[in-house]
């Protein structure tokens, strides 16, 4: 073999080494985003079901007004009756459900005061998970936009680097916790 | 939870992100927490039992300010040791969006990173460092915490990702101690400024020459200095009829520091920019000390515009001197500033940012998978995970 088509063969092969060392990084670097979103979506949800749970609770043993035990268990309800695989039901549900919250939690000195009565300790919880549900979807959210960035280059696209994980989509509700519930 | 912390810099060299995590760490082991803290140190044989050294610290000019930093082969090694015996249920990185321990232990790191960013540094600088540094490292980061709206406003311009805004934490509790440095109060009013002297960003220039006139009408007036540098170069340099009135503490113990506070009559913050957040607002509203500081959009947020504490035109010497003197005519606003700083100090208190910051972790955590070092991952991807995997078969 003649000196210059050595050399070309020494550096097809090292181009084609970079090109499968950048590659594999790249699969590696999603698997690892797709990763955080399945963990972010654990988490929104376990977040999710405990605000359920809480303010089921919390309208159930008598700290709160009828009234508003009456809506809260009503939208807890609603949310229970939807079909997981629906996401816009679901998380419409889910926001209807913050929309009573917000309603039945707005002044914080009476939130205050529920919670100083006996049980009201759900309440100081309830407001915790709130705040948590809108940290777990923040969190998601984020996820899924830095998943979704890398899987729409073109390198991703043609290699299908992203194997046979499913396109990640962002959860839309409305999560922002009471105004009661503020600095709690 | 077990949780693992980094901290970017220098842990013997005080500055407000050490400060930050020294008291994070100490409330959330209160809370009940197991806490291990990676830290670059000059001196190991100084560090509380909950520090791991990362290796020793270089000096390098950054973001207008000298940075110690720790970057190295040994502090890889050092992280993945660290990472596997800490068995961390997240592991919380500081400032990853400079080329520290924090990126090193992000690109290390598989399972929960909790990221806070503390600064909120300018476009041209951040770009050039971040593009190719953060984005790798943030990636892999689920959680975000910015300390203020500014550098939450960086994170999501320059970075990418929306944070969650939890403020810097005082220790309220430590800062009431009612002691003073011995001699004090002394006969006349006492200013006192705290940071690196030799910084021209924190502000001590304009301070300086403010003084002449603020001294005209108290002759009696003393300044104290108090924050690291070369305490003969600043001290040569000040004019011979203000040398009398200013003294150097040099480097004080955090005993000192606060009995420093306590023993001034006005605390003067003259930063010029570069400050994500007043802590040190927060530190002298805590002791009762009133505030006069610089009209910096972040000193103006913690002081509630002018609320909570004095604020003067950012780098103009004859306004603080005129919002100094007029302080110091009016011991009923100063204990009025006093009181309503000791208010809004607690509004900042660790048990409030600690609780904030747990939600945080839990709102990453997968229980039972803590987080593991795994370097061959992040430069082979899947294919060396496969065949590890085969490997143990």
């Amino acid at each position: 073999m003649s000196g210059p088509a050595w050399l070309v063969t020494l550096l097809a092969v090292a181009v084609v080494i970079a090109v499968v060392v950048y590659l594999s990084s790249t699969a590696g670097r999603l698997d690892r985003l797709h990763r955080r979103v399945e963990v972010g979506q654990d988490n929104l949800h376990r977040a999710l079901q405990r605000r359920r749970d809480l303010a089921d609770h919390a309208a159930a043993i008598g700290v709160l007004d009828p009234a508003s035990s009456l809506l809260i268990a009503n939208a807890v309800a609603r949310v229970d009756a939807t079909e997981p695989s629906d996401r816009v039901a679901t998380y419409l549900a889910e926001s209807d459900l913050t929309a009573v919250l917000t309603a039945v939690f707005a002044d914080p000195t009476e939130v205050d005061e529920i919670i100083d009565e006996p049980g009201g300790e759900v309440v100081a919880r309830l407001a915790d998970s709130c705040h948590r549900v809108e940290i777990g979807r923040r969190f998601y959210n984020d996820a899924v936009l830095a998943t979704r960035n890398q899987r729409n280059r073109a390198i991703v696209r043609i290699f299908r680097l992203q194997g046979r994980a499913a396109m990640p989509e962002t959860v839309e509700m409305a999560d922002a916790p009471p105004e009661g519930f503020a600095g709690r | 939870m077990r949780i693992g912390i980094v901290c970017p810099y220098d842990w013997n060299t005080p500055g407000g992100v050490q400060a930050h995590i020294r008291d994070l760490a100490t409330e959330l082991k209160r809370r009940g927490h197991e806490v291990s803290v990676l830290a670059p140190s000059d001196d190991e044989s100084a560090l509380p039992d909950y520090v791991t050294p990362a290796g020793r610290p270089v000096s390098v000019p950054y973001n207008g300010s000298v940075a110690r930093l720790n970057v190295g082969v040994v502090s890889a090694a050092r992280v993945r040791r660290w990472i596997k015996q800490g068995n961390f249920d997240v592991v919380h990185v500081h400032e990853a969006v400079s080329p520290t321990v924090s990126v090193l232990t992000c690109w290390i790191a598989n399972g929960p990173l909790v990221a806070t960013q503390h600064a909120a540094m300018e476009r041209s600088k951040a770009l050039s460092s971040l593009s190719l540094l953060a984005n790798t490292a943030l990636e892999k980061v689920s959680g975000r915490i910015a300390v203020s709206e500014k550098a939450r406003q960086f994170m999501v311009e320059h970075v990418g990702g929306d944070a969650v805004l939890i403020p810097n934490g005082v220790s309220c509790e430590t800062f009431a101690a009612p002691e003073q440095l011995p001699g004090y109060p002394r006969e006349g009013p006492t200013l006192f400024f705290i940071g690196r002297i030799d910084e021209p960003r924190k502000g001590l220039p304009t301070l300086i020459e403010a003084l002449p006139k603020i001294v005209a009408v108290h002759p009696d007036l003393q300044l104290l200095v108090a924050g690291p540098g070369d305490t003969d170069e600043v001290a040569a340099e000040l004019p011979p009829e203000i040398a009398p009135h200013v003294r150097f503490l040099g480097l004080v113990s955090e005993t000192d520091k606060v009995r420093a506070y306590h023993s001034a009559d006005v605390y003067i913050a003259p930063q010029l920019g570069g400050e994500s957040f007043g802590i040190v607002l927060l530190e002298s509203m805590a002791s009762g000390t009133p505030v006069l500081a610089s009209d910096l959009e972040a000193f103006r947020l913690v002081l509630g515009d002018g609320r909570y504490g004095e604020l003067f035109r950012t780098g103009d010497p004859d306004d603080l001197a005129q919002k100094c003197l007029s302080l110091l005519a009016e011991p009923d606003r100063r204990r009025q500033l006093s009181g309503l700083g000791l208010r809004r100090a607690r509004e900042y208190d660790w048990s409030t940012v600690a609780r904030d910051v747990e939600r945080v972790y839990a709102s990453v955590i997968t229980p039972g998978e803590p987080v593991s070092a795994d370097l061959s991952e992040q430069l082979l991807g899947r294919w060396a995970r496969r065949a590890a995997k085969e490997d143990s078969r």
